[in-house]
């Protein structure tokens, strides 16, 4: 265990009596609570925490925020790893482990860098151009590329952590937690409104907590906590700290992942490691601040080279001072802050400003304090590989031309080249942007949505006029909302120091090198895009922003270019000449920073990834040992098993069963709906080919229902319950959508028509009994319901007791055989189920699965919709055309009429007789007509359904095929991988075509 | 994620709705009148503007209503929403 | 007929352990979740320009529909008439109840444009009650459930879990029904629970 050499003995917010151990790259280090892993790793004068993406150079950390491209880390080990964090955004927790991302074979020796040596040949677009040919190579290739290009591993096992998605609206959502976001939530706290403030640091102060500022005569953070104390009382203000608001989408929903358990480590708390917000706001107040532009000069990426902003972040709020010697390099005034801090701290700061020498009271406070400033000069590169031990400094000349260099050690150098607005989701909610001419950087314009930009996130970069704006516009956007509360008096900051003098827009500063010399100006930090490669791709034509992006993968990284872009932009419209805001950006997308799929699925894994739905029998067919099918959300049983029957023998017996004796099948998920007025079988002939209006009350009907395009949608029995009631059923697949398909024409095409419609499916449970023992077995079972041939003929129902409960029993058949629907309310289904059970005994009834149920079906060649039809199967093209009826309109009916409709050589349905009866063809084979050595052969149709049928002891199948219908007795053939199956088109009806043991 | 403004029950979200189309076609009242290309024109062809778009919904999780709604195709922005059969702010184009 | 030992509801294979079944009342439980059983459910269509639909529904069960959207006609007790659609109302009856007032409707809608569909064994009814109720419907459901939104006597259509449930808020506590089709209450009781965990949730039969 090293000690905290860098650490200051006091200061900063975080708490030195409550020290955490953890390790990085297997070694033991300490850090405090309210450390990030950056700050600890400084601390402990980690310079060093990864290698870049593609010249494997030293990097260390950058930032002090999310905009971090550098100290990307791979976090803890096998289930809970993961890849690429940001060491500036990482939470330190007692036990973390982290380890350096892309090197190898150790972050400190790194045999990958020699790349960087080559670095000449690694330019942009370097993929593209040399690994094009041999194709045949480019397997060995990708494999030796992503080894050695590439960020962190992911992990390979299922991820153990708990994620939660959750919904919330409110009327102000406000984005960002510093003094603007602050002010902006206490105003609109105080009117009374629904208000998230929401942001992605653990505590609330944005770039205060970094600062030594002052708000109403004292230090600002004393005024952060009165502040969030305040909100922390408002009954409708919910406070989202370490929530990063990540994407903006239509009508004002945001989605945010909060970090619920991510800085305790790994744990076992209930509480979910992440949660993900799903925002509906009103109105959204966009307090995002700004983040800092750096400076692109010769090896500006060595570790020791930081952001101004973060230096001071790190000094002010970390307590940690790693440094002996400070260069700043500056464009602008910000800088001062930086070096006034390190100077407080003793320490010797030279401040390196681009801009000529001018009066003003930031010089002056800085040479009173000791800074040596150097006036009209620039940081012309660095020296040290893995660590900065000095820099090159030249001063301008009247030309404007870089003179003689001289040599400054430093070990930190901390750059500022001004401040750019973070308009990252303003840009996603459809706002658009302007370049600010005086402030130089892009500024929101116009919003697309109900968007208000406040603090730096607009450009507004003092300290007062931070607080100002918030509150004003907290109180404005409230009060839009109808939301006027009393609030206190703003609070003001004693501005001390205006930026008083403009920034100069220089940001890259030429060397010896420039442009040529290979990997030296890093505008992308974590893609290792160089100025040079932008040179390359303006050159080569790609010199609009989305092409140089896509061609040098310039702000394609993590951090999608938050430091990157802006630079490489201006560079950009450099070399074409041309001015900022005619080059254009390119888009910002979500998320704003990386998001785990964890936190995007939430609970939506797993059993809860879809939802299940089960019959009310369910559990019966649980505890008989059924093998389930998921059939749509359904689970149905597939067959039932019984000791060691393998599925083949238990579907033979279920077959044998139910011709033989009795079956019984739970079709409870059968859809059903009540259709009751008037119109009700006007509306009929409309939804059905056949016609309505004759049939009986008390009889039933198979219907076929076509979409508008004459294409078979649905198939279903539909009874007369009375002379305005109809009873409908559906496929198990079509129920909803049929229920809507009937709502839709009702409400939208015939509202006039007097129909009401109800989905019954779920109230009713069904049981079908089958096989010619299962009237007797009725008989058993009911008092009161008249069971022989003449009372109950085929298709009709009848209404009265089964095992005491009330029920709709209807004599239809899918099977061919004898058979009855019993329908009775869902509560009551499994009583009924056991009483056939029961009272079946003797007759060795069996429980039969989809499976059975298929087979039986397919040898009567009956059809399932969905399974026979694809949406393209006309009702002629299933020999159906008989069931249309003439004398009426119905949907669909024109499209029947169609030349493509007509035509002969449509794909009909016909039976298949194989060969070799035992063959059973894969369901999906093709067919051909004459077969060739090897693919491309002309196919003529598909099998649709293919079963061994035990009663026929032979396979069945059915199929759709060209003409079909007029090819009865011709050979076909079914290529498959080893061999060739040969069948004869027949029939489909390959069992009981007389149709003689429906009556039992 | 778009919000929908049921005219029935207010604004809820779009995972609550079904889409329907392009608004204000009429069944043809006698299809057999028609030539297959005129048929088709019902049944496959609709307009697909840049910009404001008269189109269908219906509230499936919630009053099971069918509405009209008018909708920018490029900012999504929904400038109406009102009944089956009424008539839009733009007619019915 | 109706004896209890024939019927199933369609959450009576979850299993509610003792433990958590001693505890009853759920009190020191932030959010308790609790079948409610069997009910009468009657699904009720008609024009809302037929003034005689509505005298009879209020003849019959002592309530009139209403013609505001998502609001509940009586509740905390039975019988309840929630607003599904500008045509459609649910009545919530005691299980017993729904027979007769079933019979009742039946026979005075002879001969009108009415629907009246029985569907009591359509839904499960699970309630939820509690502090952090509404934070666990939140995080299956898209509804804006602010109390100055939803409120008690609130009731919808919505999707909660990605399920379609009828959600009713009954009363103040916030005390919550979710009327869920019979095939996917377990799924959504599962649901609840895993949802209900980080808040100690407890289950309760009645």
């Amino acid at each position: 265990m090293k000690r905290q050499r860098y650490r200051m003995p006091d200061g900063g917010r975080i708490d030195r009596s409550q020290p955490l151990h953890f390790t990085f790259n297997d070694r033991s280090y300490q850090g405090y609570v309210g450390d990030t892993l950056a700050s600890a790793l400084l601390a402990n004068g980690v310079a060093i925490i990864g290698r870049s993406f593609k010249y494997h150079r030293p990097r260390g950390v950058f930032s002090a925020g999310a905009e971090e491209p550098n100290a990307l880390v791979q976090l803890e080990q096998g289930s809970h790893t993961q890849p690429n964090l940001r060491a500036t955004q990482i939470e330190l927790y007692s036990g973390l482990k982290a380890e350096s991302i892309n090197c190898w074979p150790s972050v400190d020796f790194d045999l990958w860098s020699l790349i960087g040596l080559f670095g000449r040949i690694f330019p942009a677009g370097f993929y593209y151009k040399t690994f094009m040919t041999p194709n045949l190579l480019w397997p060995i290739y990708e494999r030796i590329i992503r080894q050695a290009a590439g960020l962190g591993r992911a992990p390979s096992d299922p991820d153990p952590d708990r994620y939660e998605n959750i919904n919330t609206h409110c009327d102000i959502l406000i984005i960002g937690g510093g003094p603007s976001g602050l002010s902006a939530a206490l105003k609109a706290g105080q009117s009374g409104a629904r208000v998230i403030l929401a942001d992605e640091q653990n505590e609330f102060g944005g770039a205060l907590l970094g600062s030594d500022d002052e708000v109403d005569g004292g230090p600002a953070l004393d005024w952060v906590e009165k502040t969030v104390g305040e909100l922390e009382e408002m009954a409708e203000v919910r406070l989202l700290p370490r929530t990063t608001i990540f994407g903006y989408y239509n009508h004002n929903f945001l989605t945010a992942v909060e970090r619920v358990t991510d800085h305790l480590g790994v744990s076992d708390d209930p509480l979910p490691r992440q949660r993900s917000w799903r925002i509906r706001a009103r109105q959204v107040i966009l307090a995002s601040g700004a983040i800092e532009r750096p400076m692109v000069f010769e090896n500006n990426d060595r570790p020791g080279v930081m952001l101004a902003s973060a230096a001071s972040t790190y000094a002010n709020r970390y307590g940690v001072c790693f440094a002996k010697r400070v260069v700043v390099f500056t464009n602008n005034d910000e800088a001062y802050r930086t070096a006034l801090i390190f100077k407080k701290f003793g320490i010797h700061v030279s401040l390196v400003d681009v801009r000529p020498e001018f009066n003003g009271d930031w010089p002056r406070k800085a040479t009173a304090a000791g800074v040596e400033i150097i006036f009209n000069s620039a940081v012309t590169g660095t020296r040290g590989r893995r660590k900065v031990k000095g820099v090159n400094i030249s001063a301008f000349g009247m030309d404007g031309n870089l003179g003689e260099t001289r040599h400054l050690s430093c070990d930190l150098l901390a750059v500022s080249g001004g401040w750019n607005p973070t308009v990252h989701l303003y840009s996603q909610s459809g706002g658009t942007l302007t370049y600010d001419k005086q402030r130089m950087c892009l500024i929101p314009e116009k919003a697309g949505q109900a968007v208000n930009v406040v603090g730096a996130a607009k450009g507004t970069f003092e300290l007062e006029r931070c607080l100002k704006e918030g509150a004003r516009e907290g109180a404005r956007v409230a009060k839009n909302l109808d939301f006027v509360g009393s609030g206190s008096v703003r609070s003001k900051s004693k501005t001390v120091l205006e930026n008083e003098q403009p920034l100069q827009p220089k940001w890259l500063i030429p060397s010896r090198k420039h442009p040529e010399g290979g990997p030296s100006h890093f505008v992308d930090l974590q893609t290792d895009v160089t100025v040079a490669d932008i040179a390359l791709a303006a050159r080569e034509g790609y010199d609009s922003v989305e092409h140089l992006k896509r061609y040098t993968t310039l702000g394609m990284g993590t951090d999608q270019g938050k430091t990157a872009n802006i630079n490489g932009i201006s560079i950009l419209s450099g070399i074409r000449g041309e001015e900022l805001p005619s080059v254009g950006h390119t888009t910002f997308r979500p998320p704003y920073t990386p998001v785990t799929f964890g936190a995007l699925a939430g609970r939506q894994v797993g059993q809860f990834l879809d939802p299940l739905r089960r019959t009310p029998i369910h559990h019966w067919h649980t505890r008989a040992g059924a093998v389930f099918e998921n059939v749509g959300q359904w689970k149905r049983p597939w067959y039932y098993p019984v000791l060691d029957e393998d599925m083949n023998d238990a579907v033979v017996r279920e077959c044998r069963s139910a011709r033989k004796s009795i079956g019984i099948l739970d079709a409870s998920t059968l859809g059903k709906i009540e259709i009751k007025g008037p119109d009700a079988a006007d509306f009929l002939n409309l939804i059905y080919v056949n016609s309505w209006n004759n049939l009986e009350v008390g009889r039933c009907r198979y219907g076929l229902m076509l979409g508008e395009d004459g294409m078979v949608m649905d198939d279903g029995v539909t009874s007369r319950m009375a002379e305005d009631r109809f009873f409908m059923t559906t496929t198990t697949g079509g129920a909803a959508r049929v229920y809507s398909w009937l709502e839709e024409w009702l409400q939208t095409e015939w509202p006039e028509m007097e129909v009401y419609l109800t989905s019954v499916t779920e109230n009713w449970a069904t049981i079908t009994l089958v096989g010619p023992n299962s009237r007797k077995l009725l008989g058993e079972l009911t008092d009161d319901i008249n069971l022989d041939l003449k009372s109950f003929p085929f298709m009709t129902w009848r209404e009265g007791k089964v095992a005491g409960v009330p029920a709709r029993v209807f004599r239809v058949s899918f099977t061919g055989d004898l058979s009855f629907e019993i329908n009775i309310p869902a509560r009551y289904a499994i009583s009924v189920w056991t009483a056939c059970m029961t009272a079946g005994e003797k007759y060795a009834i069996t429980p039969f699965g989809t499976e059975a149920m298929h087979v039986l079906r397919a040898e009567k060649g009956y059809i399932v919709v969905g399974q026979e039809t694809d949406g393209t199967v006309t009702p002629g093209d299933l020999g159906m055309e008989r069931m249309l009826s003439k004398k009426k309109d119905f949907i669909g009916r024109r499209s029947l009429a169609r030349v493509e409709t007509l035509r002969s050589d449509r794909k009909q349905l016909v039976g298949l007789d194989t060969e070799d009866p035992s063959t059973v063809i894969p369901i999906g084979s093709q067919i051909v007509a004459t077969t060739k050595k090897r693919p491309p052969m002309d196919m003529i149709g598909y099998v649709t359904s293919s079963y061994y049928s035990p009663n026929l002891k032979r396979s069945v199948a059915l199929a759709l095929v060209k003409s079909g219908r007029n090819r009865h007795g011709e050979r076909v053939y079914l290529p498959m991988e080893n061999g060739t199956i040969s069948a004869l088109i027949c029939n489909p009806v390959f069992f009981d075509p007389e149709g003689e043991r429906l009556n039992g | 994620m778009l919000l929908i403004d049921c005219p029935w029950c207010g604004p809820r979200d779009e995972c609550e709705f079904s889409y329907g189309g392009e608004a204000h076609i009429k069944r043809p009242e006698n299809p057999d009148k028609l030539s297959d290309a005129e048929w088709a024109d019902y049944l496959f062809m609709r307009t697909n503007p840049k910009g404001r778009f008269p189109e269908r919904w219906v509230h499936t999780h919630g009053c099971n209503r069918w509405f009209n709604a008018v909708r920018d195709t490029v900012t999504h922005d929904i400038s109406a929403t009102y009944g089956m059969g009424e008539d839009g702010p733009e007619g019915r184009s | 007929m109706d004896n209890g030992y024939m019927r199933q509801g369609p959450l009576d294979y979850i299993p509610i352990s003792a433990e958590l079944e001693a505890d009853q009342g759920g009190n020191d439980a932030t959010v308790v979740l609790e079948d409610r059983g069997f009910r009468g459910q009657i699904v009720l269509q008609g024009k809302a320009s037929d003034a005689e639909f509505f005298d009879a529904v209020s003849d019959i069960t002592g309530l009139r529909p209403s013609k505001e959207t998502n609001v509940v006609t009586g509740g905390p007790g039975f019988p309840r008439l929630l607003w599904l659609g500008p045509e459609e109302w649910l009545l919530v009856t005691e299980d017993e109840e729904s027979g007769r007032i079933m019979l009742g409707l039946t026979n005075s809608f002879k001969g009108r444009h009415v629907q009246v569909v029985d569907n009591s064994d359509a839904y499960a009814i699970v309630g939820v009650r509690g502090a952090s109720a509404r934070d666990i419907l939140a995080k299956g459901c898209t509804l804006d459930l602010h109390e100055r939104v939803f409120r008690s006597g609130s009731s919808t259509r919505t999707l909660l879990g990605q399920v379609q449930v009828i959600l009713h808020q009954v009363t103040d506590d916030p005390d919550y029904e979710i009327h869920v089709h019979r095939s996917f209450a377990e799924f959504l009781w599962e649901w609840l629970v895993d949802a209900g965990q980080e808040y100690g949730l407890k289950t309760v039969r009645p």
